[in-house]
């Protein structure tokens, strides 16, 4: 029955968050250009207008007709094709960097929240030691071995963003935890990791969404960057980092074909970066009327998420603070 | 000066964490680094020779040891496939990275701070708006397209205002000091731009904080204009802030920095790298690679002390004073 | 609105003269209709619950709202027209005219200057004066409100709460301003340092022949430091007069409200308990 409500609830209040965000035209934009971006991914899992591998030596760097919307390249591909199952070799690396982002950054997170206090402290120093490495270079050290992969750009940009996520949402984590309810949950015999993920995880929402949506911006900035260097994604795998590799060393003769990559890229990046901004805004109960009212309705009231509003309140001022500590655009 | 003490004791610990994991890195490899090395059509006598030549049929500690020991006596070793001395190289391509980042850090400074200042404080709302719009976008664009599209502005002989070179580097260096300046104008004036736009954001977020606080409202109780108090108080407040975000952007940014020189055939370390994988030079990329993570883990130790000594208020707290059990 | 309607008049002698102050934030009506006056060696205070505006309207009155806060009306220093003036006009005045303390001093004194710097501040702004006569005033005020010259050199977080808004209040003063506004100035303090910064502030208010607008949310506070008061609600001003008679014979149940729990807490009693053994151990 519980569960039945709380299923309920969830469906309810992520069609008001999604509404909110629909309200405002940056969110609009966002939504409706990752909708597409989705929406292309699946498409060019079956369909493209040209198959990859046709190629048509006699029509090189064609200029966009309606045989080719968007011209040929080099090789005589068609660049549309390219680029839409370019895009789901993108969304791939984005949905799986940001999960191993999330996971890793969270255990770290986990662990600089450790009881031990030693323990916490070693996971502290480390962290504040490798933040400053960047994630070329953890790229560059898989790729030695491994060769250059998309599971490379993966694992380098969850490394990296993971370090950083749990940078920046530890002081927020460290005041839940020492704060009255989780003292007293503890007390009352609730397991540390219970804790952690009823309590803490919730409470710290407003910073991993914006983290999180900046991770994924980046790591499309990350992947075009690290294909042109030859440790990204492998040659003959479409991606929009190989789209733009292939055509850069022809920018002087046919500037056309390295326009739309780009282009792609600037969209999607912006967008998620808008995504991440107007999604804290929109799910902040204390900012979101409606959201607060379908979570009174629901008694969804728990203690944990009443003060999950009061922090987030704070957050939204934090959150500049968040943005201000997190690492740059990796290219 | 227990704090740096400590700091540096942490760097050394990060020094050999990372050596031990960038040899250990080189020897997961499937197969051996001689093999690698060697090519793919390598008869076994070759490769067996190689492995005799560079040591590898001894134990990893006592490699891992020859190798930190050179490392500390200063000596990179020498590339197998070239011939010459990896320190001498690398200090060749620094010559033309190192002043790049500086080029390029300054420029993004003087583009991202004042513009991210204008944008919390200009008059004109539009004005707001238009900044905020250039920091969202500036910081969605591809280095390489970035660059790419000023190339195709600014560059000699096919951009659409012909200056500066878009091509290489003066053979002789910095000899002809003016040409090598020239030739770094257009990719260092790429790296001001995207990362400044970051630097800008970050400012700007940092000072709209700012805006709303009481150490502004302070300075303006005290007799300051509101733009006198952001500027004198609530920039200096998020200073401390800002020095670490700007190195820790300009650390991640050295994949751009890679790009861009490559981009526009910049003899750097960024393409010395990218051409000794490629050649499968493994030693010379082993030790390339520790040096480029001693010079960021550096960056972290410094950016770290600058910290410490902008922000009175860390002064005294130690280094592990806020870790904190749940 | 039950007593003397000449409080409203002759406002040549006024330190301070508000008349029919609207301001609005994005919309919202922060204060309406708002009417006040301080004379000149006046201790006035502004009471009210939080959010019925108190510190909006002291905020007003130094022009430190929000960029896009809307005042009307009028606000007359000194005879001096502030609603309209320039930034630089307004700037002239704060700091010299009007010496302003906020209410928690840990977040206003900025954190990377040092106290020295910061009683200066003021100075520096509006008098051009040599060196070692600034540190000579520094340090003068610095003692006056009860801290060693050793602490010129100190970071706000190294002192003491108390210690934090003794430094405040010698910021506000060192300029000897002729009004001084107070917004809740103790409700960061424990009640013991409470009494020292209120009975330090009158005495020095008194001592340079000011005027005071003390904003608090404490009857208890209210008179004990002033003695006549404003009680506003909702953004308007509701009730004025007297400290004691607003105090004994409250007119509106809000202001009644705001007494029966002043009484509750016995601040009188207590202060009179402490006193006998007062000291500076903030």
């Amino acid at each position: 029955m519980i569960a039945m409500n709380s299923r309920r609830y969830a469906f309810r209040a992520t069609g008001i968050v999604l509404r909110s965000m629909w309200h405002r035209a940056e969110g609009r934009f966002s939504l409706l250009v990752l909708g597409v971006w989705i929406l292309v991914s699946l498409v060019s899992v079956f369909w493209t207008p040209w198959s990859l591998w046709w190629t048509d030596g006699y029509h090189v760097w064609q200029k966009p007709s309606m045989r080719h919307l968007l011209g040929t390249d080099g090789t005589g591909a068609d660049v549309l094709s390219w680029l839409m199952a370019g895009s789901r070799t993108n969304l791939l690396i984005c949905v799986l960097t940001v999960a191993v982002t999330a996971i890793f950054g969270l255990l770290l997170l986990a662990a600089m929240l450790a009881r031990a206090t030693i323990f916490a402290q070693i996971s502290v120093v480390v962290i504040d030691a490798l933040i400053s490495l960047p994630t070329v270079l953890i790229a560059l050290i898989l790729a030695v071995p491994f060769g250059p992969s998309v599971a490379v750009i993966i694992a380098a940009c969850g490394f990296g963003y993971g370090l950083n996520l749990a940078r920046i949402a530890r002081p927020q984590a460290l005041l839940i935890a020492r704060s009255g309810y989780v003292e007293s949950a503890l007390s009352n015999g609730a397991r540390a990791s219970g804790v952690f993920l009823r309590h803490i995880v919730p409470n710290i929402m407003p910073v991993l969404t914006v983290q999180l949506s900046i991770s994924a911006g980046t790591v499309v900035l990350a992947e075009s960057g690290l294909t042109y260097l030859g440790i990204g994604v492998q040659s003959g795998v479409p991606s929009w980092g190989h789209s733009l590799a292939t055509s850069v060393s022809f920018i002087n003769i046919y500037p056309l074909t390295v326009l739309w990559p780009g282009l792609i890229i600037t969209c999607i990046v912006l967008s998620l970066n808008l995504c991440g901004d107007t999604l804290r805004d929109c799910a902040d109960p204390l900012s979101n009327v409606q959201l607060r009212n379908a979570q009174f309705n629901s008694g969804q009231e728990r203690s944990g998420q009443v003060r999950s509003g009061q922090v987030s309140s704070g957050q939204a001022r934090n959150d500049q603070l968040n943005r201000v500590t997190t690492k740059g655009s990796g290219q | 000066m227990r704090f740096l003490v400590r700091r540096s004791a942490l760097l050394l610990a990060a020094l050999f964490g990372m050596s031990v994991l960038i040899f250990l890195a080189l020897r997961v490899l499937p197969g051996n680094v001689a093999s690698v090395m060697a090519g793919l059509n390598a008869t076994p006598d070759r490769i067996a020779r190689l492995r005799q030549e560079l040591g590898l049929n001894r134990s990893y500690p006592q490699q891992y040891l020859d190798w930190a020991g050179d490392i500390i006596h200063g000596n990179l070793g020498v590339s197998v496939l070239t011939g010459r001395d990896v320190g001498v190289q690398i200090l060749s391509r620094v010559q033309i990275t190192f002043p790049l980042i500086l080029l390029g850090l300054l420029l993004s400074c003087l583009f991202g701070i004042p513009l991210g200042c204008a944008s919390i404080l200009a008059s004109h709302a539009k004005v707001r708006h238009g900044l905020h719009l250039l920091a969202l976008v500036g910081g969605a664009i591809p280095a390489l397209w970035g660059a790419m599209l000023f190339i195709l502005l600014f560059s000699k002989g096919s951009g659409l205002i012909n200056i500066f070179p878009s091509q290489g580097f003066p053979d002789n260096g910095w000899k002809q000091p003016g040409s090598a300046l020239v030739s770094l104008v257009l990719p260092a004036l790429t790296v001001g731009i995207i990362v400044g736009s970051s630097i800008l954001r970050y400012t700007r977020s940092a000072l709209q904080e700012m805006l709303a606080s009481e150490f502004v409202n302070m300075g303006m109780a005290c007799g300051m204009t509101r733009v006198q108090a952001v500027l004198r108080i609530g920039l200096r407040v998020v200073t401390p802030q800002l020095v670490s975000v700007i190195g820790l952007t300009f650390a991640e940014m050295i994949t751009g920095v890679m790009v861009i020189e490559n981009l526009f055939g910049l003899p750097g370390i960024g393409s010395m790298l990218v051409t000794d994988i490629g050649n499968r030079d493994l030693l010379t990329v082993q030790s390339e690679l520790f040096v480029l993570a001693a010079f960021f883990l550096c960056i972290g130790f410094v950016v770290d002390v600058l910290h410490r000594i902008l922000d009175p208020r860390l002064k005294n707290a130690a280094l592990l004073s806020s870790a904190g059990g749940v | 609105m039950s007593t003397s309607l000449n409080a409203h008049s002759g406002s040549l002698a006024k330190a301070l003269t508000i008349r029919d102050l609207d301001v609005t934030i994005a919309g919202h009506s922060i204060l309406s209709q708002v009417s006040l006056d301080i004379g000149t060696r006046a201790r006035v205070g502004l009471i009210g619950a939080s959010g019925s505006g108190k510190s909006m309207l002291s905020r007003s009155i130094l022009s430190l709202l929000p960029a896009h806060a809307q005042a009307a009306g009028s606000i007359r220093l000194f005879n001096k027209e502030l609603v309209g003036a320039s930034d630089r006009e307004l700037a002239e005045m704060r700091g010299r005219t009007v010496g302003m303390i906020f209410q928690n001093p840990a977040s206003t004194l900025n954190p990377v200057m040092k106290v020295g710097r910061q009683i200066a501040l003021p100075l520096r702004l509006h008098y051009n004066l040599p060196a070692d006569e600034r540190l000579r005033r520094v340090e003068a005020m610095l003692n006056r409100v009860g801290l060693p010259s050793s602490m010129l050199d100190a970071y706000p977080h190294q002192l003491s709460g108390g210690q934090q808004q003794r430094v405040a209040i010698a910021t506000a003063l060192v300029t000897s301003p002729r009004l001084i506004i107070a917004d809740e100035p103790t409700t960061a303090l424990d009640s013991i340092t409470q009494l020292h910064i209120l009975d330090l502030l009158v005495d020095l208010v008194d001592q340079a022949g000011a005027s005071l607008l003390f904003i608090t949310h404490d009857f208890g506070v209210l008179a004990h430091v002033t003695s006549s008061c404003y009680v506003m609600d909702h953004g308007r001003i509701i009730e004025h007069g007297n400290t004691s008679n607003v105090l004994a014979k409250p007119s509106s149940p809000v202001t009644r409200r705001l007494a029966q729990s002043a009484e509750e807490l016995k601040f009188d009693n207590a202060h009179a308990s402490l006193s006998q053994e007062g000291d500076n151990n903030d």
